[in-house]
């Protein structure tokens, strides 16, 4: 069960038989939001740092009714930002400036960006494959708003070997992160991939968020984090 | 009519007259002649084979009065392997298993209720209540993999 007031969350779960577990943080100790879809599979991960506790807790849910827990992320990002009343326009530049991009990206860009949040600039890769087909590093793409940093990559393949034809990934992971609460950034190299460490920091803790993308991206990537880090300054 | 077999029956009854025809042939040629190894492995074969129809069929029938009729829903059961008293369990309505909201604490299903009570305080202006009932995260972790 996912429970929004209008100071924080509460997510209780089963944790057993006859066990619940119950995990609640304030929206100001509030770090990630990530959303998984995959088909009728659902997750909604929310991380978290308090006093008491930190970490994140996770909510499961069948996607079909997938727009309850679309709504519930809208207003825990507004809350987080403070901001009320929301609006409800989209930004139309997804659909008219990502013409080239491929339609899984600038759908789901469409689909999950927060209403209300103006696009400035995005960045999409491909899936990175090795030898023999294997996936080092899964496509995905990043959206800079005047608030948020969202990322969206696709599900990583978890074998060894992969098939030519057997690539194709049916639904993303959805992380969104809220400018206020990125605090900083490293690129870590790799032979073939490289990978972006966000740090997110509330007043009682921080978390990393990894990102895995292809090489030759990392000039617009670093380009798009710098861009975030001066909008931050300009929210303050 | 005709009566219609399904592929594994077929097998199976190929499987048995062929065993019929090669006792005839072993009866003559006494117990350890060559033709011996081969009767045990069709009989192995014919074993397996019956025993994954059975299975089959038990599970296709295996559905509670409420349900007969209806295909199970596999929305997010975890699929196969499971026992038939585990599959009778999942075999409940979909709408249960779909999020839905609630108006208020008061009105949250019962396992649920009194710790909500708790983690929310008076102050607290509740906005909003989704809740799935049938959903454990045990069951929805099976299915991860297979999806991811």
């Amino acid at each position: 069960m996912l429970c929004l007031t209008n100071r924080q969350w509460v997510i209780v779960h089963e944790a057993g038989k006859r066990a619940l577990e119950v995990a609640q943080a304030g929206f100001t100790d509030t770090l990630s939001v990530e959303l998984t879809v995959v088909l009728l599979y659902g997750k909604l991960k929310i991380g978290y740092a308090g006093k008491d506790r930190s970490g994140s807790s996770v909510c499961y849910f069948n996607t079909v009714m997938e727009g309850l827990y679309a709504k519930v992320i809208e207003q825990v990002l507004n809350s987080i930002d403070g901001v009320w009343p929301p609006s409800e326009e989209r930004d139309k530049r997804i659909m008219q400036d990502l013409k080239d991009w491929p339609l899984k990206f600038r759908n789901y860009g469409w689909f999950h960006l927060p209403p209300g949040s103006m696009l400035f600039n995005a960045v999409n890769w491909p899936t990175v494959f090795g030898r023999f087909g294997r996936e080092f590093a899964a496509a995905g793409a990043l959206f800079l708003t005047d608030r948020h940093l969202m990322v969206i990559t696709e599900e990583r393949s978890r074998s060894w070997f992969q098939k030519k034809d057997d690539r194709t990934r049916y639904g993303a992971i959805i992380t969104y992160l809220p400018l206020t609460r990125i605090s900083g950034f490293r690129i870590q190299e790799r032979r073939r991939f490289r990978i972006l460490e966000l740090e997110a920091q509330a007043a009682h803790g921080a978390e990393k968020i990894q990102v895995l993308f292809a090489t030759e991206y990392e000039k617009e990537i670093t380009g798009l984090l710098r861009e975030a880090f001066q909008q931050r300054t300009v929210n303050r | 009519m005709p009566r219609q077999f399904s592929g594994a029956r077929k097998a199976n009854s190929i499987a048995f007259l062929k065993i019929v025809q090669l006792y005839r042939n072993l009866k003559h040629r006494g117990p350890r002649s060559p033709g011996w190894n081969q009767l045990a492995s069709t009989w192995g074969k014919l074993l397996w084979e019956g025993a994954a129809v059975y299975l089959g069929w038990a599970m296709g029938l295996a559905q509670p009065e409420a349900f007969a009729g209806e295909p199970p829903y596999i929305g997010l059961t975890t699929p196969s392997r499971k026992s038939l008293s585990t599959r009778r369990k999942n075999l409940v309505s979909p709408v249960d298993r779909f999020p839905f909201k609630v108006p208020d604490v008061v009105h949250c299903p019962d396992p649920f209720r009194d710790s909500l009570r708790r983690a929310v305080t008076p102050t607290d202006n509740v906005t909003e209540i989704i809740t799935v009932q049938l959903l454990s995260a045990e069951r929805l972790l099976c299915l991860a993999p297979c999806c991811a």
